[in-house]
């Protein structure tokens, strides 16, 4: 026998009372935000190293890492995906009410249209509307535990390789500013061996007495000097430039891996506080991402 | 005091030259990427600071630069075999991300009860035009059609009941 009307409204209070037990959902926007940070900074990494291959004459390496790195970058667009749904969830679980009363509007619409007269049926929508928040927040907490917990895995695996790759692709930019400067330095050799040359004299001369013969030789060793350095000047400003640029992509691959290494701690904590009902705490990853906003930005700027 | 110091003449230069090719090819044979940096950079030291640069030595210096452009390509070489070797496993990661990624967005249109507001929003639309279309209807002739749309009405009444049901 199905319950009178008087009874059905104990029934859903009382459901609701129940219901009122689950705590609130954790928010997951900042996750959100570092991950798609983190892909941000995978694509700027890749693209440091192709172009320090580039530089380097080495356009064919460049090639091979351009095609190679696509399913990094794309491991990361997934990443961002998935973190943007799971923040959905998290909003969706949040917006129950709001979701039984479009139903419930929908549903009143279309009464009237029919001119079916509803009685009574603003406050068993607003019962029903707080009795939805509640459940979808619950459902949703179950949906997110369940993700959540099945993919802390591959969470976990997928940091370790992006760790991994981003070491590689670090040693290669070393690699291919090193190429670089190999060229330069080599292009001024017959320079840089004629200013030794001139030093060593010059030493051999602060040896002996001075005399106006060694005091002239002197000024004249100066002189040249400074002619072979002014030659010199462009190339050490263009080695300088490499070394600047190896330097700040370092920094911005190295901010990428620790914000990797990051994520799936924070993936780990947005798992413990769905189970636990309780806040996740994103500054670490928060710190990450606008270090991570001014290091790409530093490294397109380069 | 500096490495190069007191090095002099083609026999100290090409001496030096062998210790240099000695620890650059152990160098290549380990695994240890700073000892790679370490001997490429050696070399690379060596072009700039051997002199005079006569012939002979500018073809040690030719040798030494090989060397060093020898040690970065094989490095650069090994390390993008490395990304492109864990791209399968990365690849089936991705697959897994975003097929969650898929589940989850299922399941939040679910909690947003969005296929329930949808059935009721577009057969509220029918309905209204079904009234449309009943009270345009006046002649005798009309009738049969009349009493159809009147069904088709009484139809969406209990898909609405069915809706809200479920």
């Amino acid at each position: 026998m199905l319950p009178n009307g008087r009874c059905r409204l104990f029934i859903l209070i009382g459901v609701a009372a129940l219901i009122q037990g689950c705590a609130t959902l954790p928010n997951a926007d900042k996750f959100a935000d570092a991950t798609a940070q983190m892909h941000v900074a995978v694509v700027a990494s890749g693209s440091a190293v192709v172009a320090s291959l580039d530089e380097a004459g080495e356009k064919e390496r460049g090639e091979q890492l351009r095609q190679a790195w696509k399913t990094t970058v794309a491991v990361t667009s997934a990443m961002a995906v998935y973190t943007d749904a799971v923040s959905d969830v998290l909003k969706s679980g949040t917006q129950g009410a709001e979701s039984v009363r479009k139903v419930a509007t929908a549903g009143q619409t279309l009464a009237s249209t029919l001119g079916i007269a509803l009685a009574g049926v603003k406050p068993a929508v607003d019962l029903l509307a707080a009795i939805g928040q509640h459940v979808a927040q619950a459902a949703a907490a179950r949906t997110l535990e369940d993700v959540l917990s099945r993919m802390q895995p591959a969470a976990e695996n997928t940091a370790e390789l992006l760790g991994r790759q981003l070491d590689d692709v670090e040693t290669i930019l070393r690699a291919a500013g090193a190429l670089s400067i190999v060229e330069l330095k080599a292009s001024v050799s017959d320079e840089r061996g004629y200013l030794l040359s001139l030093r060593d004299e010059r030493k051999m001369h602060y040896q002996k007495p001075l005399d106006d013969k060694i005091a002239a030789r002197l000024k004249q060793i100066e002189e040249v000097e400074r002619g072979v350095q002014v030659k010199l000047d462009p190339v050490d400003r263009k080695i300088a430039a490499v070394e600047a640029r190896v330097k700040s992509g370092r920094q911005l691959i190295g901010a990428a891996r620790q914000l990797a290494a990051e994520w799936s701690v924070a993936h780990r904590q947005l798992l413990a506080a769905v189970q636990e009902s309780r806040a996740v705490d994103p500054r670490a990853l928060v710190a990450a991402v606008s270090e991570i906003r001014d290091l790409v930005q530093k490294v397109r700027e380069e | 005091m500096s490495e190069w110091d007191g090095i002099s003449g083609f026999d100290g230069w090409s001496g030096k030259l062998r210790d240099l090719l000695k620890d650059a090819n152990a160098a290549a044979r380990s695994e240890d990427i700073e000892q790679r940096f370490e001997a490429s950079e050696r070399l690379t030291q060596f072009v700039e600071n051997s002199r005079p640069n006569d012939e002979p030595i500018k073809a040690l210096d030719d040798i030494a630069k090989r060397a060093a452009i020898g040690l970065l390509r094989q490095t650069i070489d090994e390390r993008l075999a490395s990304i492109v070797e864990r791209n399968g496993e990365l690849a089936a990661l991705g697959k897994k991300f975003s097929d969650a990624a898929s589940g989850a967005r299922k399941s939040a249109a679910a909690l947003r009860l969005e296929r329930a507001t949808k059935a009721l929003e577009s057969l509220n639309d029918g309905i209204v035009k079904l009234k449309d279309l009943r009270d345009s209807l006046k002649s005798a002739a009309d009738k049969d059609i009349a009493a159809a749309v009147d069904k088709a009405m009484a139809a969406a009444k209990a898909a609405r009941a069915l809706i809200e049901k479920a």
